[in-house]
């Protein structure tokens, strides 16, 4: 089976996301940048796939921010093939985007399977994935946690979780695409040794630059941190003065009587 | 080799399947499949008293461990997920919490002391000070690391630090067989070094001491390096008249394995304690290079709940009942490590009341009357 894995760059929560002066977007420029978590499983499952059924993983990310080190280190976890898609903006592309230029290079590459991530920080709605399947025509499960060979009439099952702790099994003809939550194993851990081997080894292919832009149907009017309406009382003084003003929040309240 | 010196002094020997003399069979009868895949390979917590009693010299922690993780990790065997999470954490961002690089220096957030943080403005020093994650990071070595830059000061030390440029060393993730993210941090920080004018590199970080003395020299990366307590000793004449306010405890101090053990260096910080007024040293049953370890070594630090499962104890438990034994009222360390350690330690043993654990540093600030009184 040929499967290609999705692979995007979000902002990286570790640093504190900056506002333009203007208030219409993140500052990129000061916007450091990760792998999606859940692109990252969907990886992984690729990964556990071919190793269970064999065949071919193939990644492709857009050419955005630190990218290579993110293929180098999925190259060195299993990764067969990568392609880089050229992309010259400042900002990462919106799931319409990643819809339109991989239902444009997909049919090209003999795909059997596409996973994707379903969603990330930057897009709960996960919208990319089943995007990208209308566009091609495809069958689309979100929200899996686990694919596996052996469904009717040559099948395939995945398993898909709903709120609740309900898990669903589905059945999906291919080629489909896949929207990944959780791989059936936590994305395996590579020794940077590997990694850097990747590097010296490595070769991308690249896929042609997207046309232009379309203007997006939905644009953002602003962007802000929600101002604080309300906030946490820190009680300070002596160990004496804090109980005994818990004492007197707690008759306030009406808890102590 | 048969005497087996190795296992029967291993802290952990007992509660391993695959103790140190075992794995060196299994190594003689291409066997070490077997070692891989037990929990054992990840229980070594780095404290070098193999190395140190082994009557041939053979250096069990610095090579046959990080060789057979190493081989562990190529082999593809996983690592348990909290040092899986630490090895990425030192991959991506050069620390082990994940942390962003530019908060390292919230640390010295309205210090009082000029902070020359030379990745903004290079200019020569007489001491690079690298801080260490724990101390840049962690807020109860935060105020150890203020304590230190204001004795640096008041010492009339010229000093800079690299602010968010600072990475990790390295040192517990070789000893974990990830030689590939030590290498990495080794030619990043060779760079980083080579771009200041410095006399000597000092540090917190016990372990980083050993890795920048010991290996970087092999990969062509020699800087002058010192810990702490031998810096501080070296100038305890100019320290002396400073240290006015006295201490009335009892003070036992907890060898750290990298200084103590693995570089022999056991005066200094006896020197530096004993120098404080009203203090009284008085020492564990198990000192110097006898001492036990805290369990915190060679990635021993993100794996408590790994070894504290497959050991059956915390090595940190273990050795507050020798502090306790002495009837100290303090309990010094000189390693990042160990505050934290001995301080949940002390809780587990319900000995708060009774026994404080200090930084030496914190000793000396507050007996020169420039400490915070960290660790209350």
């Amino acid at each position: 089976m040929n499967i290609l894995a999705v692979v995007r760059l979000v902002p990286d929560l570790v640093e504190p996301l900056v506002v333009t002066a203007e208030e219409d977007n993140l500052n990129w420029d000061q916007t450091a940048f990760t792998l999606n978590e859940s692109d990252d499983h969907a990886v992984e499952e690729a990964i556990l796939l071919k190793e269970k059924y064999g065949g071919h993983v193939s990644v492709v990310a857009f050419d955005f921010g630190d990218i290579d080190q993110v293929l180098y280190m999925l190259a060195a976890k299993g990764v067969d093939r990568v392609i880089k898609i050229s992309w010259s903006h400042d900002e990462p592309p919106n799931s319409l985007e990643v819809a339109r230029t991989l239902s444009r290079l997909v049919p090209k590459l003999n795909v059997d399977l596409v996973v994707i991530g379903c969603q990330s920080h930057t897009e709960f709605l996960g919208m990319a994935g089943p995007q990208l399947a209308v566009a091609l025509n495809w069958p689309y499960v979100g929200v899996v946690r686990g694919v596996q060979e052996g469904g009717t009439a040559g099948r395939w099952t995945a398993f898909k979780e709903y709120p609740g702790a309900v898990l669903a099994q589905m059945e999906v003809s291919l080629p489909a695409v896949l929207g990944i939550l959780t791989a059936s194993q936590p994305p395996r851990y590579v020794p940077v040794s590997r990694i850097r081997a990747a590097a010296q080894s490595v070769r991308f292919e690249t896929a042609d630059t997207p046309a232009e832009i379309e203007e997006p149907p939905v644009k953002i009017q602003r962007v802000y941190l929600p101002p604080a309406v309300t906030h946490a009382e820190m009680l300070t003084g002596s160990e004496a003065e804090v109980a005994q003003r818990l004492v007197d929040i707690l008759l306030a309240r009406g808890v102590l009587k | 080799m048969q005497c087996g010196l190795c296992t029967s002094s291993c802290p952990l020997g007992d509660a391993m399947e695959y103790p140190p003399r075992r794995i060196i069979a299994e190594a003689w009868n291409n066997s070490l499949e077997r070692v891989i895949h037990s929990p054992s390979v990840w229980m070594c917590v780095g404290c070098y008293t193999c190395s140190l009693r082994c009557p041939r010299e053979i250096d069990l922690t610095d090579t046959v461990w990080p060789a057979v993780r190493d081989y562990a990790l190529q082999e593809g065997i996983q690592p348990p997920p909290e040092l899986r999470t630490a090895f990425q954490n030192l991959y991506l961002y050069g620390n082990v919490f994940g942390y962003s690089p530019r908060k390292r220096l919230d640390w010295a957030r309205n210090l009082e002391v000029t902070v020359r943080d030379l990745s903004k403005s290079p200019e020569p020093v007489e001491v690079l000070w690298l801080v260490g994650c724990y101390p840049s990071y962690h807020p109860r070595n935060q105020v150890v690391a203020r304590d230190m830059a204001r004795i640096l000061t008041a010492l009339g030390v010229r000093w800079g630090i690299l602010g968010k440029e600072e990475r990790a060393l390295g040192d517990c993730d070789r000893l974990f067989g990830e030689e590939g993210l030590f290498e990495m941090l080794v030619e990043n920080n060779r760079r980083l070094f080579e771009r200041f004018k410095f006399e000597k590199i000092v540090l917190f970080d016990p372990h980083a001491y050993r890795a920048l003395e010991k290996f970087y020299p092999r990969f062509g990366a020699s800087f002058p390096a010192e810990h702490y307590t031998t810096f501080l000793a070296s100038r305890l004449d100019q320290i002396r008249p400073w240290l006015k306010k006295p201490i009335n405890a009892r003070v036992t101090y907890h060898d750290n394995c990298c200084v103590g053990r693995r570089c022999l260096c056991f005066d200094p910080p006896r020197q530096l304690l004993q120098a404080i007024p009203g203090v009284e040293l008085v020492e564990m049953k198990r000192n110097r290079e006898h001492a036990l370890c805290c369990g915190g070594g060679g990635g021993g630090m993100w794996l408590d709940a790994f070894i504290t499962e497959h050991g059956g104890r915390r090595l940190s438990d273990v050795r507050i009942q020798h502090a306790l034994e002495t009837g100290a009222d303090i309990l010094a360390v000189s390693c990042p490590f160990e505050l934290s350690r001995f301080e949940d330690a002390v809780k587990v043993a319900r000995a708060e009341d009774r026994l404080k654990v200090r930084d030496i540093i914190e000793l000396l600030a507050d007996s020169m009357g420039l400490g915070e009184g960290g660790g209350r």
